[in-house]
């Protein structure tokens, strides 16, 4: 679907979620809130024919450059399409290679781009940095404004961007909330009905209250870093064995999230703060008959609160995640939260994380987890070059100021653990790691 | 009440499938259910709508990528449950 220019494009829901902590990141702690998709390539690449590809997808989706307005009176943000749209910025850099066999470590510039402010409103949403290596290889990181796209979003544009032929993207989906034949009256009443239940939803979550190894709201300069962890394919095999005995084929997010809270309690154990429960969010898509939208976010959240005593068996954690699970999705908490998230859309942006707070009383989550499953199935090279990596950094606020997040490349396991520096030491980031890998590993 | 056949379990199946993932008529009981767009969140409604329908609950732990291939793998083993 094109869009004609001056036409305004309402945000979701879930891009206003996001945008409202764009908003608390810059505010307090200078960057934007931004996610990061890195490919690793062999040798090959062709610049200038990834820049044509780039440019010709942009021109056919101006939204990607699409300004940020909102009404003057009342209602949703919207994309405001410009008739002209900008280059998406490149920026490029050379390095030596590491020595062969070895996983490169990930270029400095890359967690640089992360820690940057993005002009959104004026639409900065998306930029590229490419690493180039002396032997032939390269390394590409696709940066942008976490309300663009969702994980699953990403990765269809860059299959898209990879293709390089006229191929629109699949059409853009409205909201729930700008859905349906029902009056728009009946509408505001039924998003008030679900928005109260949601609040009351989250006040239950918030006792006892959350904490997060960062402590509550840090206001100190953000400085993101991430380090990528590579499962070997047999190792990836044993791990996929070990999680469908536990979670099922079904969901095996259950089963990594049980593993990286028990990282987490094995954090705050060694400080001697473990707190009465964890508390972390889900990122869930919505709906999924729409899995193949690119731009917007279309995701609803689970929410899983544990007691510290269940933390301690594995296997029981597991189960009693999946209860939760069942549970949310059995009262309808997912498309709840997503018509709630709809109905405050013309909410200041300021308000989203405050509510949050005050419902939470304090902190927002114990930390930030994903589990995106393989990554872009069917990818195989970008610009002549074959992919040989890839793998997602979403940022983390300074509060928690630590997030996990997990996907498959060609059947290998990626684990990145994103975190703001001088809320972990080395030894307990070393520790979480240790943790994590020998739940995931253990036979 | 006559017992359902498989048959008749597919059918229903095909039905509350289409509804549940949004599909058009190009949909058949032996269309791949991933391949049409279900992932782990529509299914787990999918088998909430046939606990409604049918009043069992398929336990999420017994589900294997075969039995989701397609509507009549998914109805032979819903057929299973009913009969105990």
């Amino acid at each position: 679907m094109s869009f004609s220019t001056g036409e305004r494009i309402p945000l979701t829901g879930a891009d206003c979620f996001l945008r409202a902590f764009d908003y608390e990141a810059r505010r307090y702690h200078g960057a934007s809130h931004l996610a990061q998709l890195v490919v690793r390539l062999g040798p090959g690449f062709d610049p200038a024919r990834f820049e044509s590809q780039l440019a010709r997808i942009v021109r056919r989706h101006p939204v990607l450059r699409a300004m940020i307005r909102r009404p003057f009176v009342i209602g949703a943000p919207a994309y405001c399409i410009p008739s002209q749209a900008a280059a998406v910025p490149i920026r490029t850099a050379h390095q030596e290679s590491v020595t062969a066999g070895s996983e490169r470590p990930v270029p400095a510039v890359f967690f640089e781009r992360l820690n940057d402010r993005f002009a959104i409103e004026l639409g900065d949403l998306l930029r590229f940095d490419i690493v180039r290596y002396d032997d032939g290889s390269t390394d590409v990181a696709m940066t942008w404004a976490h309300m663009l796209f969702d994980a699953a979003g990403s990765e269809t544009f860059l299959a898209a961007l990879a293709r390089g032929v006229e191929e629109p993207l699949p059409p853009w989906q409205d909201t729930p909330g700008d859905r349906g034949s029902s009056p728009p009256w009946r509408r505001f009443v039924h998003g008030a009905q679900v928005a109260r239940r949601w609040g009351e939803r989250m006040a239950a979550l918030g006792s006892p209250p959350t904490r997060s190894l960062a402590g509550p709201l840090r206001t100190v300069p953000q400085r993101l870093r991430y380090a990528l962890t590579g499962f070997s394919a047999s190792e990836t095999e044993s791990v996929v064995a070990r999680s469908a005995r536990y979670a099922g084929f079904l969901t095996p997010a259950m089963f990594y999230l049980a593993a990286a809270m028990r990282a987490h309690a094995a954090v705050f154990a060694s400080r001697s703060t473990e707190p009465e429960c964890y508390l972390v969010p889900l990122p869930v898509r919505v709906p999924a008959a729409d899995a193949s939208v690119p731009v917007g976010t279309h995701v609803s959240l689970l929410w899983f609160r544990v007691l510290r005593e269940h933390t301690r068996d594995f296997a029981g954690l597991v189960e009693e995640l999946r209860r939760q699970r069942l549970e949310q999705i059995r009262s309808q908490a997912v498309d709840e939260t997503a018509v709630a998230l709809d109905f405050v859309r013309p909410l200041p942006l300021r308000t989203y994380a405050y509510m949050l707070r005050r419902n939470l009383q304090g902190e927002l989550a114990s930390f930030v987890f994903a589990f995106t499953g393989e990554l872009a199935p069917g990818l195989e090279r970008l610009a002549g070059a074959e992919i040989v990596n890839a793998f997602h950094a979403p940022a983390v606020q300074p509060s928690p100021g630590s997030g996990l997040i997990l996907c498959m490349w060609r059947g290998a396991l990626n684990l990145v653990h994103v975190y703001q520096e001088g809320v972990l030491s080395d030894a307990e980031r070393t520790l979480l790691r240790e943790h994590l890998v020998e739940d995931l590993l253990r036979t | 009440m006559t017992p359902l056949t498989k048959d008749d379990l597919a059918v229903e199946l095909h039905r509350i499938v289409q509804r549940e993932l949004r599909l058009d008529e190009s949909f058949s009981t032996v269309s791949n259910l991933q391949e049409s767009g279900l992932d782990s969140l529509a299914l787990t409604r999918l088998l909430l709508a046939v606990e409604e329908r049918f009043g069992v609950w398929i336990d999420e732990g017994l589900l294997t990528p075969e039995i989701l291939e397609n509507v009549e793998t998914l109805a032979a083993c819903v057929h299973e449950l009913l009969d105990g």
